[in-house]
């Protein structure tokens, strides 16, 4: 259920970096705010500034100007501060750790944040959510992209944060398993959190309680305009 | 333009476009032609190949600058042990008795031979002319025996007493003192009337020049007796003196004649073999042309030039046998590296390897560009190691001189190694880069890894070892001593085989290993799961790592325990550092115990008609001042002194028996029979000489024996040979000094360190070649790891942690390593050190010598290594940029 409180709000973020000889705008003054408990799909072309918005909100990178305010439970933190069970990520990288199984991936965020019963039952009820509890004793390198991705998107569920970011996490989806993921987060937002997934995929803005469009650094409500 | 576009007419693009390539005309396209300059945009890959082809080229470039090294070495130690003209090159007419020149017909030789030598290309000889034995020396009142001498530039050499300026002789004082002659006289040699020219000190009494009487003080002192000095050396300040006196010897029935010698100064540092033979050929070749004829076809002297040369190229030869094989070893082993390079390029080029591969480019065409594009920094790989192969036998290897010849061997052999090198090279990174993009998910090992063939290596060591049993460990080929060739492949066979077995061993434990390892901290689960989760890599970096510890072993403990058990044979023949022999009879006093100790030789005893050496020792300071080792005998030195020294209760006087097993004996000294009952036996005790038994009794029980029994009475000492000179009274007078520096030809041994020493640098090389694999795998680990790590510190790990992990992992891996390694040497070196005997007619036998020294800079290195790639690990993976981290693909 979506409320008034305040997860993240940001305000007139800009970005700007050099490639090359060029300048290239990558957030144009951005404001937005992202409530507990709804799924936020932002949309956009490539290199519309979706990347660079969620490395913005995750702290990985800072803008040249602008604002960004936690609220609720994470308000006066830094975003770079907040911990796995507060922000999750699903990068287009995976970024599944090779030397552990998949299992153990899914469970790591409980062992590395002392919570390793969380990686017990609740990974492999995930895991079973999404299909590859068969897979838990395998590495990441003996199962198929998709198959990676369930793991990574079950890795940033484990240990229900109050902020998913998701950077394209149904790309190597069919429509099934596309389904069966965004249920999953439908299922955490339920619970109070939000999650903001970049996505091209137009099938999935269905599963989205607001539609954010990006294009060239610029962000607005809704779903961009149909190209013809 | 595409990536693969090609520069041609667009009907035959469209062809190329449609149809999968398959080599041969993609090499026309941009990825082709441009390829030698790609790389360029790829330092680290022109770092790994530009290394691994420098380490190729200096294995295989080596051998041969090594051999020439210590060829040169081999001479340089020879030479040292010479007169500084020894080794000079020398053509010599050998007198004949009977025979002698006519009349200016010496001058004539003289210009033939100095000609044809400076022909060849020698520098211009001077000119020795003596007598081949005494001749008699004649005043009016007076007679004495002389040699007649004479050399170019004698006087400049001699401390004229008186006159020296006129023709004739030169006498010694001593010889003019006893002809009762001066300056002017006359006298009569060997017949011929002469006059004296001049008086000179006497040479025995004088610190002459080194240089110049060195090769000749035989015919003015006498150092092995104490008689007095030889006939005096008469010197002739012209030699158409002593051929005038030939001549009257001819006519007479005397023996003595006259030789004659011409001797070209060499430059004798740093020669090279290959400058020794030149000489020697130009020698032999001025010989021929001087028309000197010798009878009986006799050569006369040739200086030591000729037999240095033999020995050195018997020692070299030696050395070929074993350092030949060890190269190419080292070199299979950088092959290895080139291998590791040109998977890295498949690595680092992953993503246009996956696009041309999807292309329809096959493996040959990739391994074709991956051979473009880093054939520069292979050449220039090979260039460097060739420079650094020679910087490095220059700086550590035995000698800095090397012949001409070696550094363009070592080229080719640079340029073979290459040529392999790249064919290799391309050939794994097509393979590799073929893998990369058909990777297959969930692929089994295959049955072939699954096969112990390290089993095959054990066998063939196994094989090497039953050999090694019924040979010898080192050949004695005339004196000079050679490593056995199965005692570099026995350890290298079973040091390969026995470390990949125990790392499959322990390999096969990684599984229980990482479950228990689930209930541990992060550091050491994320260590443990590391190394569980890459078994390949981690066995194959254990086994590589194990490897150059084990062969550094071996080779620095063979290399040891011959240097240890060379020097123990020594001290054992000398008794301590020297022995200073007398036939007079010192007695103990303050002075003598500051210096030594004091031990009486009797050489000529016997037991029941058996030659047997006693030795009288004074126990209370034997111990201080005698060569000892604890393997001498079964207990320690100061029970056996002891036992010499304790009441036995019988007649007889107690001796340590080395070679008897009676428990008493009746030994003959002299005119006196002894008893003398056996209270301890040794099996080496110092002082030993002869290969006969020997008895050592207290010299106080001893008591005096008659002088027929034949006794020298030692000073063996730890100080210098003058400090005892000074201890002892002035009339005790020093027959010889015997030291441990004069018991062995040490040129003769050098094969033997050379080898080992040589197996030690392999070891080096593989273990940087280990390092240099070690920080390949790591860095392309790392750099594929970037966002997993940066996405684990999200999770919450701590950089410290992660830093933990990778000490963790790299130092037990490594620490194992070392283990295992020096455990198999061990193994191996239990195995066959006692077949080392490097001179079995001397004891003791070979004592195993740990090299303690070495294995703790190896193990301290080991550890070194672990911590530095664990550093470099974590500062690769802290270096992630992690606003790339949600912009990577997949």
């Amino acid at each position: 259920m979506v409320t008034d409180a305040v997860v993240v709000s940001g305000t007139g973020l800009s970005k700007t970096y050099r490639r090359n000889a060029e300048l290239v705008h990558a957030l144009r003054e951005v404001s937005l705010v992202l409530h507990p408990g709804e799924l936020v799909a932002l949309v956009g072309p490539s290199g519309s500034g979706k990347s660079t918005l969620l490395n913005v909100l995750c702290g990985w990178e800072r803008a040249d100007a602008g604002a960004l305010t936690w609220g609720a439970a994470l308000a006066g933190r830094q975003a770079e501060d907040l911990s796995w069970g507060e922000l999750a990520l699903i990068p287009q990288a995976l970024g599944l750790l090779e030397d552990l199984t998949m299992g153990e991936n899914v469970s790591l965020p409980g062992r590395l944040t002392g919570a390793p019963d969380r990686g017990g039952k609740a990974a492999r009820e995930l895991m079973t959510s999404v299909g590859i509890d068969h897979l838990a004793d395998r590495y990441p390198k003996q199962a198929s992209l998709g198959e990676q991705q369930r793991c990574c998107v079950s890795r940033a569920l484990l240990l229900e944060p109050a902020i998913v970011l998701a950077d394209e996490p149904t790309a190597h989806q069919d429509a099934r398993w596309t389904e069966v993921i965004f249920t999953a987060f439908r299922r955490l937002v339920r619970s109070g959190s939000v999650c903001l997934i970049a996505t091209h995929n137009p099938e999935t803005w269905e599963y989205a309680d607001r539609i954010l469009s990006m294009h060239d650094g610029e962000l607005r409500e809704g779903a961009p305009a149909p190209v013809h | 333009m595409t990536l693969l576009e090609p520069t041609r007419p667009a009907t035959r693009r469209t062809r190329a476009a449609t149809r999968p390539r398959r080599g041969g005309g993609v090499i026309l396209l941009p990825p082709w032609t441009r390829a030698p300059l790609l790389s360029l945009g790829q330092p680290a890959v022109i770092l790994a190949v530009l290394g691994a082809a420098a380490i190729l080229a200096c294995a295989s470039s080596s051998a041969a600058l090594f051999l020439s090294s210590a060829a040169s070495e081999s001479l340089r130690v020879q030479l040292a042990a010479e007169c500084d003209d020894a080794a000079y090159p020398e053509v010599e007419q050998l007198g004949v008795r009977g025979f002698s020149l006519e009349e200016g017909q010496g001058q004539q030789l003289n210009e033939q031979v100095s000609t044809s030598m400076t022909a060849q290309g020698l520098a211009p000889p001077y000119r020795v002319q003596r007598s081949s034995g005494t001749v008699s020396l004649n005043s009016d009142t007076e007679s004495t025996l002389g040699q007649l001498f004479y050399r170019d530039g004698t006087a400049d050499n001699i401390e004229i007493l008186d006159g020296g300026t006129g023709p004739g002789l030169l006498l010694p004082a001593f010889a003019a003192q006893r002809l009762d002659v001066g300056v002017g006289d006359p006298v009569l040699a060997g017949g011929y009337d002469v006059a004296v020219a001049g008086i000179y000190q006497d040479l025995f009494t004088e610190q002459v020049p080194r240089e110049y009487w060195c090769s000749y003080s035989g015919l003015f002192l006498n150092e092995a007796s104490l008689d007095p000095p030889p006939p005096a050396l008469i010197i002739a300040t012209d030699p158409t003196i002593i051929d005038e006196v030939e001549r009257l010897l001819s006519q007479s029935f005397q023996t003595t004649s006259v030789d004659r010698s011409w001797i070209s100064p060499i430059e004798t540092d740093g020669i090279t073999l290959s400058e020794a033979e030149r000489i020697v050929g130009q020698r032999d070749r001025a010989f021929e042309e001087s028309g000197i004829a010798n009878q009986f076809d006799r050569t006369g002297g040739t200086g030591l030039l000729p037999e240095l040369v033999e020995r050195t190229t018997l020692i070299r030869n030696g050395l070929r046998g074993p350092v030949v094989p060890i190269a190419l070893g080292g070199s299979i082993l950088a092959l290895l590296l080139v291998a590791a390079a040109g998977s890295y390029w498949a690595d680092r080029r992953v993503r246009e390897v996956r696009l041309l591969s999807s292309r329809g480019v096959g493996p040959t065409a990739l391994a074709g560009k991956a051979a473009l594009e880093l054939a520069i920094p292979a050449i220039a790989g090979t260039l460097l190691g060739w420079l650094l192969s020679q910087w490095l036998i220059k700086v550590l290897g035995p000698n800095p001189a090397v012949d001409p010849s070696a550094p363009v061997q070592a080229a080719v052999t640079a340029a073979v190694g290459l040529l392999l090198g790249m064919v290799l090279l391309a050939t794994v990174a097509g393979l590799r880069a073929r893998g990369t993009a058909e990777r297959t998910i969930g692929l089994r090992q295959s049955w072939t890894s699954r096969l112990p063939w390290e089993l095959l290596l054990l066998a063939a060591a196994l094989a090497a070892w039953l050999q090694l049993r019924n040979e010898d460990g080192v050949v004695i080929d005339r004196n000079v001593a050679q490593v056995n060739l199965l005692l570099v492949s026995f350890p290298l066979l079973f040091l390969a085989g026995a470390a990949v077995l125990a790392v499959r061993l322990l390999a096969a434990l990684l599984p229980i290993l990482r479950r228990r390892a689930g209930r541990w901290r992060s550091a050491p689960y994320l260590a443990v799961s590391r190394v569980a989760a890459s078994r390949l890599v981690s066995a194959g970096l254990l086994a590589a790592v194990s490897m150059p510890i084990g062969v550094l072993v071996y080779a620095s403990t063979l290399t040891d325990t011959t240097e240890y058990t060379l020097a123990a044979k020594a001290g054992v023949v000398v008794g301590s550092d020297i022995a200073v022999i007398s036939v007079d009879r010192p007695v103990r006093s303050a002075a003598i115990d500051e210096v030594g100790t004091i031990v009486a030789r009797y050489p000529y005893g016997s037991v029941d008609g058996q030659d047997v050496t006693v030795l009288a020792i004074d126990p209370e300071t034997f111990m201080e001042f005698a060569y000892w080792d604890d393997r001498f005998a079964d207990v320690p030195l100061a029970e056996l002194l002891a036992a010499l020294s304790g009441e036995d209760g019988s007649a007889g006087v107690n001796a340590l028996s080395m070679g008897f097993s009676e428990d008493t004996l009746t030994v003959a000294l002299g005119i006196r029979d002894v008893e003398m009952d056996v209270v301890a036996r040794v099996d080496t005790f110092p002082g030993r000489r002869l290969p006969v038994p020997m008895l050592i009794v207290r010299a106080e029980q001893l008591g005096e024996i008659d002088r027929t029994a034949g006794r020298f009475t030692e000073i063996w000492s730890t100080s210098a040979e003058n400090a005892v000179r000074e201890a002892l009274p002035d009339d005790i007078r020093v027959l010889r000094v015997q030291s441990t520096d004069t018991v062995f030809r040490v040129a003769n041994f050098l094969s033997v360190s050379w080898t080992f020493g040589y197996l030690q640098a392999l070891a080096a090389f593989v273990g940087a070649v280990a390092v240099g694999g070690l920080l390949l795998y790591l860095e392309t680990r790392q750099r594929t790891r970037v966002a997993s790590y940066a996405l684990a510190r999200r999770m919450g790990l701590k950089p410290a942690s992660h830093l933990r992990s990778l000490v963790l992992e790299l130092t037990v891996l490594l620490g194992l390593a070392f283990a295992i390694g020096a455990a198999l040497a061990w193994a191996a070196v239990l195995v066959v050190y006692r077949g080392l005997e490097i001179d079995p007619t001397r004891p003791p036998g070979p004592l195993l010598t740990v090299p303690l020294i070495t294995v703790l800079v190896a193990a301290a290195a080991t550890v070194a290594v672990a911590l530095l790639a664990a550093a470099y690990s974590q500062r690769a993976a802290s270096r992630a940029d992690m606003v790339e981290v949600l912009r990577l693909g997949s």
